[in-house]
C-alpha cells in the first residue's frame, strides 16, 4: 500500500497520538476514570459548537471547554469526594445537549465521530507535537502517578504532591482527548483511552508490561482503523472503525489470551 | 513477643538535639477536635508508642507527624530528618497491575535513592522473593514486610508506624516487630509506633504518648505503663492490660 503525502501524515500522527493515548489511557483506566474519559470528550462538543458559530478555530473552542471542565472535575474530586459521580452524570448530559443545540447540523456528525479529511503539514505537526509533549510528561510523572494510585497517603510521606499529581494527570488527559477528537470525534474519543488500556490489563503482569501491551493495542487500533476507513470512501469518518478495531483486539484478548491473575 | 533490649538513648538528656519537638498540638477531622495539647520532644534512637482506646486520635497524631493532615500547634523535625511511613493499611485493588518491586522502584527514582539502597530495603525485609509478584496478590504478612521494605528504603532516621500487625496473625505478627526493633537497634533509628499491644510496649518502648478523652500524657514507659495512667487513658478499669502488665513486670 502506497501513501500519499497526507496519508503519511495521517499515519504519522495518528501512531504518535495512539502512543500518547495507550499511555494515559492506561493510568485513567486505572485511577477509574471510564466515565471522566466520556465526560471530557463531551465537554468538547459545546466548544466546537461556540466555535463554529462565532467562525473560530473549532480546536480552540474544544480546548477552552475541555480546560473548564478538567478543572471543575478536579475541584468537585478535590472537595466532594465520591460525590462526584452523580455531578459528571449530569456534565455528561448537559454537554451533549448544548453541543448538539449550538453545532451547525453540518459539522455536527463530524464533531461527534471524527473526519476523514487529509492531514495537512501543519495539521501533522500540531498533532505529533502534542503527542509527543503529552508522551513526555507522562513518563516524567509515571512513578509518581504510581504511588499516588497505590496509596495517596503513602506517596504524600514519600513527597508526592498528590493532588497537584491528580491535576497535571487531568490536564494531560484532557489535552490527550483535545488530539484525538481530529481522529474520533467527541463521542468516541474517550474510547481510544479506555479500550486499548483494558486489553492491556488482560495481559499485563506488571506496571510496565500494562503500559506496553495498552499503547501496542491502541497503535494497532488506530492504524488497523485507519487502513481500514482508507479502502471505504463511501464512510463519513474513521473514528467509528477505529474503535471497533479496538473492541475487536479486546475481545481476541479476552478469548485467547491465558488469564492473569 | 521478641524482648528488644532497652534503648540506649536517655529519657531526659538535655545534651543531644531532639529529633522530634512538639508543641501544643491540636489534630482532628471534619473540623471536630480529637485530642489537643499533646507536647513531647522525643530524643534519637528512641522508641515511642502511642497508645490509647479507638478514635483516641493515634492515627491521626502519626498523620499530622507526617504533615498528611492540618494540625495546629508546632511540629518541628531536626533538620534534615528523613521519615519513613508504614500506614496501618493500604486498600488496593487486586487487579491493579504492579509488582513489589516496581512500587519500592517508583519510589527509588522519585527521592533518587541508589539501586543499593533498594536492595538493601528488600534484603532486610526478606522480600527478594516477592518483588515479581503482584501487590494485590501478597498475603497479609507479605505485604506489611513490603511496605516495611519501602518505608526502610532511603534509610530513615525515623520510622512512623501504624498499627503494623493490625490485620496479622501471632506468628506473623512477631516477625514484623522483631523486624522494626532489629531496625532501631542496627540502623540506630527512632521508631514512632502505633500500637494497641501493651505487652509489645513494655517490651519495645522506651518513651509512651497516651491519648484518650481528648487529651495526652507523655513520660518514660516506667512512668506510663502503671495502672493508675492506663485506668485514666482508657477511662475504665483495665483488667486484661493489667494483669497483662503484672505479669510482664
Amino acid at each position: 500500500m502506497s501513501l500519499n503525502a497526507s496519508q503519511a501524515y495521517e499515519f504519522g500522527a495518528a501512531v504518535l497520538v495512539a502512543v500518547a493515548a495507550g499511555l494515559v489511557g492506561g493510568f485513567a483506566l486505572l485511577k477509574r476514570m471510564s466515565l471522566a474519559s466520556d465526560v471530557l470528550s463531551h465537554l468538547a462538543l459545546p466548544g466546537i459548537g461556540i466555535a463554529l458559530v462565532f467562525q473560530l478555530n473549532p480546536v480552540l473552542g474544544a480546548a477552552s471547554t475541555l480546560l473548564v471542565g478538567t478543572v471543575l472535575v478536579w475541584g468537585l474530586e478535590k472537595k466532594t469526594g465520591l460525590a462526584t459521580e452523580g455531578v459528571i452524570g449530569v456534565v455528561f448530559a448537559a454537554s451533549l445537549a448544548i453541543g448538539a443545540l449550538i453545532t451547525p447540523k453540518e459539522a455536527l456528525e463530524e464533531a461527534l465521530f471524527g473526519q476523514l479529511q487529509p492531514l495537512t503539514l501543519m495539521g501533522f505537526l500540531a498533532a505529533s507535537s502534542a503527542a509527543i509533549a503529552i508522551t513526555t510528561v507522562l513518563l516524567l510523572r509515571k512513578d509518581s502517578l504510581v504511588l499516588a494510585l497505590f496509596s495517596p497517603g503513602l506517596a504524600s510521606s514519600t513527597g508526592v504532591n498528590v493532588s497537584r499529581v491528580n491535576l497535571e494527570f487531568l490536564l494531560l488527559f484532557s489535552f490527550t482527548i483535545l488530539v484525538c477528537l481530529k481522529f474520533l470525534g467527541a463521542l468516541l474519543a474517550g474510547a481510544l483511552l479506555m479500550i486499548p488500556a483494558a486489553t492491556g490489563q488482560r495481559l499485563a503482569t506488571g506496571m510496565k508490561s500494562f503500559l506496553q501491551f495498552s499503547v501496542l493495542t491502541s497503535i494497532v487500533s488506530v492504524v488497523a482503523g485507519l487502513m481500514i476507513a482508507s479502502r471505504m470512501p463511501r464512510l463519513p469518518s474513521s473514528g467509528p472503525v477505529i474503535v471497533l478495531a479496538a473492541a475487536a483486539t479486546f475481545i481476541l484478548v479476552t478469548v485467547f489470551a491465558p488469564k492473569r491473575a | 513477643m521478641p524482648h528488644a533490649e532497652q534503648p540506649a538513648a536517655p529519657a531526659h538528656n538535655t545534651t543531644v538535639e531532639p529529633v522530634l519537638v512538639v508543641q501544643h498540638l491540636e489534630v482532628g477531622i471534619a473540623g471536630k477536635t480529637v485530642v489537643r495539647d499533646v507536647d513531647f520532644s522525643l530524643p534519637p534512637r528512641a522508641s515511642l508508642a502511642v497508645i490509647g482506646p479507638n478514635g483516641a486520635g493515634k492515627t491521626l497524631l502519626l498523620q499530622s507527624l507526617l504533615g498528611l493532615i492540618p494540625s495546629r500547634g508546632n511540629i518541628r523535625w531536626r533538620t534534615g530528618a528523613n521519615l519513613g511511613y508504614v500506614p496501618q493499611r493500604v486498600e488496593t485493588d487486586a487487579r491493579l497491575p504492579l509488582r513489589a518491586g516496581e512500587l519500592l522502584h517508583a519510589k527509588a527514582k522519585i527521592q533518587r535513592l541508589p539501586e543499593s539502597d533498594v536492595r538493601a530495603a528488600v534484603d532486610w525485609a526478606g522480600l527478594g522473593p516477592l518483588l515479581e509478584q503482584r501487590v494485590g496478590t501478597l498475603s497479609s504478612g507479605q505485604f506489611q514486610r513490603m511496605l516495611i521494605a519501602f518505608a526502610l528504603s532511603g534509610s530513615p532516621e525515623v520510622l512512623l508506624v501504624d498499627e503494623p500487625t493490625a490485620s496479622l496473625d501471632e506468628l506473623v505478627e512477631e516477625h514484623i516487630f522483631e523486624l522494626l526493633e532489629k531496625a532501631r537497634r542496627e540502623r540506630g533509628m527512632t521508631i514512632i509506633l502505633v500500637s494497641h499491644d501493651l505487652t509489645l510496649v513494655r517490651g519495645t518502648a522506651s518513651h509512651v504518648l497516651c491519648l484518650g478523652g481528648g487529651k495526652a500524657w507523655f513520660g518514660t514507659a516506667e512512668e506510663m505503663l502503671v495502672p493508675e495512667v492506663l485506668e485514666r487513658v482508657y477511662s475504665h478499669p483495665l483488667e486484661f492490660h493489667s494483669h497483662d502488665l503484672e505479669g510482664k513486670a
